[in-house]
């Protein structure tokens, strides 16, 4: 089995708006998939979606590549919005709720859980009187009894401290290395998402803007010499002789990127200036994950425009 | 099935509000009867007493736990806490994003709501038979003819229970918000039900008697009516299974129909 989870045109409608419109979406075996969008870019509905909460209006999903959905999301653990644990019980009576539910051997389940998400002291704790990071891992416990093979944690690390960010993002790693489980993972705390992601998906206004691996991003985001000048058509036409046409991308009407050939800077800069394109400076930029995520929703948003 | 009962079951006894709400229906019934007993003694007036005090026994006062207005008030307000928590809690998600089908849940918690309020009737008759013993000096007639009577009133009563347990769950799953819940309940279900009656059987100029068909007439029926009939037991039946079917199969439709928030 190659696919955890594949959709096809995955469409879901409020009213008159597309919250995901035709989402395709292929999550392999062993990925930590990152997921990324604005606020109200798609991504809980597409989760929601993918894990029987919403009825999709259109396209299909397929979770470890079978279309019985509801057999195969006994294999999958989500941890969706805000942790869903019961706040008048404690960690052990939650995690003892859901043995119940899934027919599991709660003297097996429950300590081995505490001990793994970290709250084996919690003793006669109440859920309500837990801090938010505790209580995003006791639901973080939930989803992982029963050992899914794929989990979908929306926002996980949502409302925590640093501490906080660090202890999930350290139990995740944990997770996929040594459980070998597969993980959706949407965030908005793109750094933090560039820690653990090994592939990377791009939703903006319900639509996939991109998908790309942990290796394709640092490609993508290593240095672009970025060069303004006071013609952008007359320097594109020098620049298609000198590199790469696929290479060029004009940002503005004075802005020009070259993603390879950064060793041509001195050369690029003599013929602009023999064929008479003034330029005004040259430099080599680079990016994290945050600006090519900036880059690509503002490409996204000129496209709609 | 087994496993989602199991759960639901467990949250059940681990529940604080269900005791509460147990207590507060104990406390209600007996104080109900001590203080129609405190009347008849502080106002010396044995006359009014039969008015004042109509349970004869132990048994008849405890039988009114059926159709008393509070108690059937306190299941409401109970079945509203418990389900729409799920949804307040989010852990209606878990339970559904794990696969299991929404008629098993639905089901569930139409079955644990049921068995929830018959123990609050349970208890509830069996601190009423005993006070009203202890105020009356009588726990009961118990010739066969009497106790045939209980159990056809007990039966009877039960079933109609359990229908208006069907509709109140159907409430709480399609509208799912605590406060809105018990509006509706207190004011549509328990209130206004009986109204639409009413109404119909006017609209009809009395020709087809609909109030003989409203849950909450047929629930206290036989409390204001000491001689009801086979026929009477019989509508009831057709009424309560009525109730309990629509309102289900109802509930469930628009519970699989929506999306789990």
């Amino acid at each position: 089995m190659e696919y955890v989870l594949q959709t096809n045109g995955l469409t879901k409608v409020f009213g008159k708006k597309a919250a995901v419109n035709g989402l395709n979406l292929n999550i392999r075996q062993g990925d930590i998939y990152g997921f990324i969008g604005r606020n109200g870019a798609g991504k809980t509905t597409f989760i929601r979606m993918v894990s029987g909460l919403a009825h999709p209006n259109e396209g299909s999903i397929r979770l470890f590549e079978s279309e019985e959905l509801d057999k195969q999301r006994r294999k999958t653990g989500t941890m969706i919005e805000n942790p869903a644990v019961f706040p008048n019980m404690t960690a052990k009576e939650n995690l003892l709720f859901y043995c119940k539910l899934l027919g599991l051997d709660p003297k097996k389940n429950i300590e081995e859980m505490l001990t793994l998400v970290g709250l084996q002291d919690t003793g006669k704790k109440k859920a309500k009187n837990f801090s938010l990071g505790m209580k995003q891992r006791l639901a973080i416990g939930i989803a992982l009894l029963d050992n899914p093979e794929f989990m979908m944690l929306d926002e996980p690390t949502n409302g925590l401290d640093p501490t906080g960010i660090k202890e999930i993002r350290d139990l995740i790693l944990k997770l996929n290395k040594e459980r070998k489980i597969t993980i959706l993972i949407s965030s908005h705390i793109l750094g933090e998402l560039s820690k653990l992601a090994t592939r990377y998906g791009v939703i903006n206004n319900g639509v996939m803007v991109d998908e790309f691996t942990n290796e394709e991003l640092d490609t993508r985001c290593k240095g672009e010499l970025e060069i303004k000048v006071d013609n952008t058509e007359l320097a594109v036409s020098v620049l298609d002789k000198i590199v790469n046409p696929a290479d060029i991308k004009v940002l503005d009407e004075k802005t020009i990127r070259i993603g390879k050939d950064l060793d041509k800077a001195g050369l690029i800069n003599m013929e602009l200036a023999k064929n008479g394109v003034i330029v005004t400076s040259s430099t080599i930029v680079g990016q994290d994950l945050e600006a090519y995520f900036m880059q690509l929703m503002d490409i996204a948003d000129k496209k709609m425009k | 099935m087994n496993n989602i009962l199991k759960s639901d079951f467990y949250r059940l006894f681990k529940s604080k509000s269900y005791y509460i709400c147990a207590g507060v229906a104990v406390f209600l019934l007996v104080l109900n009867i001590c203080l129609a007993k405190w009347l008849i003694v502080s106002t010396n007036q044995g006359d009014v007493a039969n008015t004042i005090l109509p349970y004869k026994d132990g048994i008849s006062y405890g039988l009114t736990v059926f159709a008393n207005s509070n108690i059937l008030m306190i299941i409401a307000i109970f079945t509203a806490i418990y389900i729409t928590a799920e949804f307040a809690h989010g852990t209606m998600k878990n339970a559904v994003s794990k696969g299991f089908s929404k008629l098993q849940i639905y089901l569930s918690k139409l079955t644990v709501m049921t068995v929830a309020a018959f123990l609050i009737l349970f208890v509830t008759f069996l601190a009423g038979v005993i006070s009203a013993s202890i105020i009356t000096g009588t726990v009961g007639d118990f010739t066969s003819k009497y106790i045939e009577y209980i159990l056809k009133i007990i039966g009877i009563e039960l079933l109609l229970n359990l229908a208006l347990t069907s509709v109140l769950v159907m409430v709480a799953m399609v509208f799912r918000n605590l406060g809105g819940v018990i509006a509706i309940d207190i004011l549509g279900v328990l209130s206004l039900g009986t109204l639409i009656f009413n109404i119909l059987e006017l609209i009809f100029d009395g020709k087809i008697k609909f109030t003989e068909y409203s849950l909450l007439n047929n629930i206290s029926f036989y409390f204001q009516n000491q001689t009801a009939t086979g026929s009477d037991y019989l509508r009831s039946t057709i009424v309560g299974i009525a109730f309990l079917v629509v309102f289900a199969a109802l509930g469930t439709l628009i519970f699989k129909k929506a999306d789990v928030k």
